[in-house]
């Protein structure tokens, strides 16, 4: 589906050298970031990557201390062209005051600021989620309050929506059907989704893009397939695997070790993966995208 | 700025409904019948008016991030918070003066000209505090502001109560009560930390982190 398109498309949102801090706690580094036209991007990265603090910039809705965010080359900060382009879809919280508003009143302030707003789309998934409008955000349920935003999310038909863990309230069920709905949307349009999430082995069949951050910094930015493509579990005897690692000149990303076993998370390309599959002694699997998300992000945490 | 109002009005307007029929209810009670509880409430009405608009603006600052999340600008929504709260301090003088003026007690002093400024210079102000303290991101520095706002405004309540004792005033713990046009001058001063906070409001809305 998706096709890389020239930088200078009107629908492309840049960020260039992007730095945010609060007080002494520098939590954005310097950072670049193109989010193209027709493409399902996932934003991974641990609590406090920066995940939040970025989308809110990306959108105009935080302060950067330094770089620029541009879409179609012109800033989106105050710049009414731009943010009505984008949308940002972010977890509601029952104790903020905004959450004494009912259904309907956040759905009306959608209407009323998104300019391609779908309101018989709202109208429909308000009804399938079973919503009752009347009644206050701050009374629903943790699930209600996601299906509110991916209802909103989905109604702006915005060319850039941006949701910021629309699952994370949600049960496996209805997870399984927002992504089905997210890609029925996909297809339809060719919108462009960018979705932080934590759950990201379920949400992983849907990111055509994955974006890891970490610490600040984004370490990976690249289509899902290939960054998984580049990295394995290899596991065997320590000493053999120890030997074969050395050989290779590869420093092991993760290592678990059980008794004389030992594992480890490798990255590399397909002549390495190959060289050590022909290694009797070894064992080489493959890794699904939250095995890979650990041995980036994993820092040690994860041995065991 | 026009879809913001939208959305203020939308949020607004059954409150000011409410408060309208309200004192349409107390002028019927005072003008139609001889009891005193209309007068009373109708007095401590005209009190509580100078403070509503302040109260309902800082209601409001929650809108404004809503609007802000679904791509509205600042400055549209800084601006609009001010129409806002030039209609409601309006609104809420003209309710002042209905109460004052029409129930025609002969314990209250009718509004005239020079009282208005004491009506609206303060509740304006009172206005731009709120809008700046609003858009602090919530922390010790906005308790403590939001603190000494409120002391300092019992204070000048306080005050004004001894000035009506020490002037013999019929007072109701009301700046309707003074009605002498030295106090209008006075009300000036309040005119200034109203511009400062003001000013401070629109720049600390420049930077607000916006949150829902």
């Amino acid at each position: 589906m998706m096709e890389r398109t020239n930088p200078t498309d009107g629908r492309v949102l840049r960020a260039e050298g992007l730095c945010k801090s609060y007080g002494k706690q520098q939590v954005l580094h310097d950072l670049d970031l193109t989010i193209e036209p027709g493409c399902i991007y996932g934003l991974i990265g641990r609590n406090g990557a920066g995940k939040t603090t970025l989308l809110s910039i990306l959108t105009g809705q935080n302060t950067m201390d330094a770089g620029k965010v541009t879409y179609g080359g012109e800033p989106v900060w105050e710049n009414p062209r731009a943010l009505s382009e984008l949308c940002f879809a972010r977890e509601l919280n029952a104790t903020a005051e905004s959450a004494q508003i009912s259904v309907k009143e956040y759905l009306y302030a959608g209407q009323l600021f998104c300019p391609h707003w779908d309101k018989a789309m709202a109208d429909s998934l308000i009804e399938k989620f079973g919503i009752d409008r009347k009644k206050r955000i701050a009374k629903l349920s943790k699930g209600q309050m996601s299906m509110v935003t991916i209802t909103a999310a989905l109604a702006s038909k915005a060319p850039i929506t941006i949701l910021d863990e629309p699952a994370a309230g949600l049960d496996v069920i209805m997870r399984e059907k927002f992504y089905r709905m997210l890609l029925e949307e996909y297809a339809a349009t060719g919108r462009t989704f960018l979705v932080s999430t934590h759950i990201i082995e379920e949400a992983s069949g849907v990111f055509e893009r994955v974006i890891v951050l970490d610490e600040g910094h984004i370490i990976a930015d690249r289509p899902t397939e290939e960054l998984i493509d580049e990295f394995r579990y290899v596991s065997g005897e320590k000493t053999a695997l120890d030997a074969a690692l050395a050989g290779h000149g590869v420093q092991p990303l993760q290592v678990q070790e059980l008794g004389a076993h030992k594992m480890a998370a490798v990255r590399g390309d397909a002549r390495l993966f190959a060289a050590l599959a022909d290694d009797p002694a070894l064992t080489v699997a493959g890794m699904n995208l939250q095995n890979v998300f650990v041995a980036l992000c994993g820092h040690g945490d994860e041995e065991g | 700025m026009t879809r913001v109002l939208r959305l203020y009005r939308e949020l607004i307007f059954y409150t000011v409904v409410v408060l309208g029929g309200f004192t349409a209810l107390l002028l019927a009670g005072i003008r139609l019948t001889d009891i005193s509880l209309f007068e009373t409430y109708g007095n401590v009405m005209s009190m509580f008016c100078v403070i509503f608009p302040a109260l309902m603006i800082s209601n409001s600052w929650a809108t404004a991030n809503l609007a802000m999340s679904f791509g509205a600008r600042r400055a549209s929504c800084f601006w609009s918070l001010e129409v806002v709260g030039l209609l409601l301090v309006a609104f809420f003088v003209g309710i002042t003066v209905l109460l004052t003026n029409l129930a025609a007690s002969p314990e209250v002093a009718p509004v005239r000209l020079y009282t208005i400024p004491v009506l609206v210079i303060p509740s304006i102000s009172q206005v731009q505090v709120v809008l700046f303290i609003m858009q602090m991101s919530k922390g010790r520095l906005r308790n403590v502001i939001w603190g000494v706002t409120w002391c300092a405004g019992w204070f000048l309540g306080v005050g004004i109560e001894l000035v009506c004792l020490f002037d013999d005033i019929p007072a109701f713990f009301s700046p309707v009560a003074l009605t002498t046009p030295f106090w209008a001058i006075v009300c000036l001063v309040f005119a200034v930390p109203g511009i400062v906070f003001g000013v401070l409001a629109r720049k600390g809305m420049e930077r607000a982190v916006v949150q829902l």
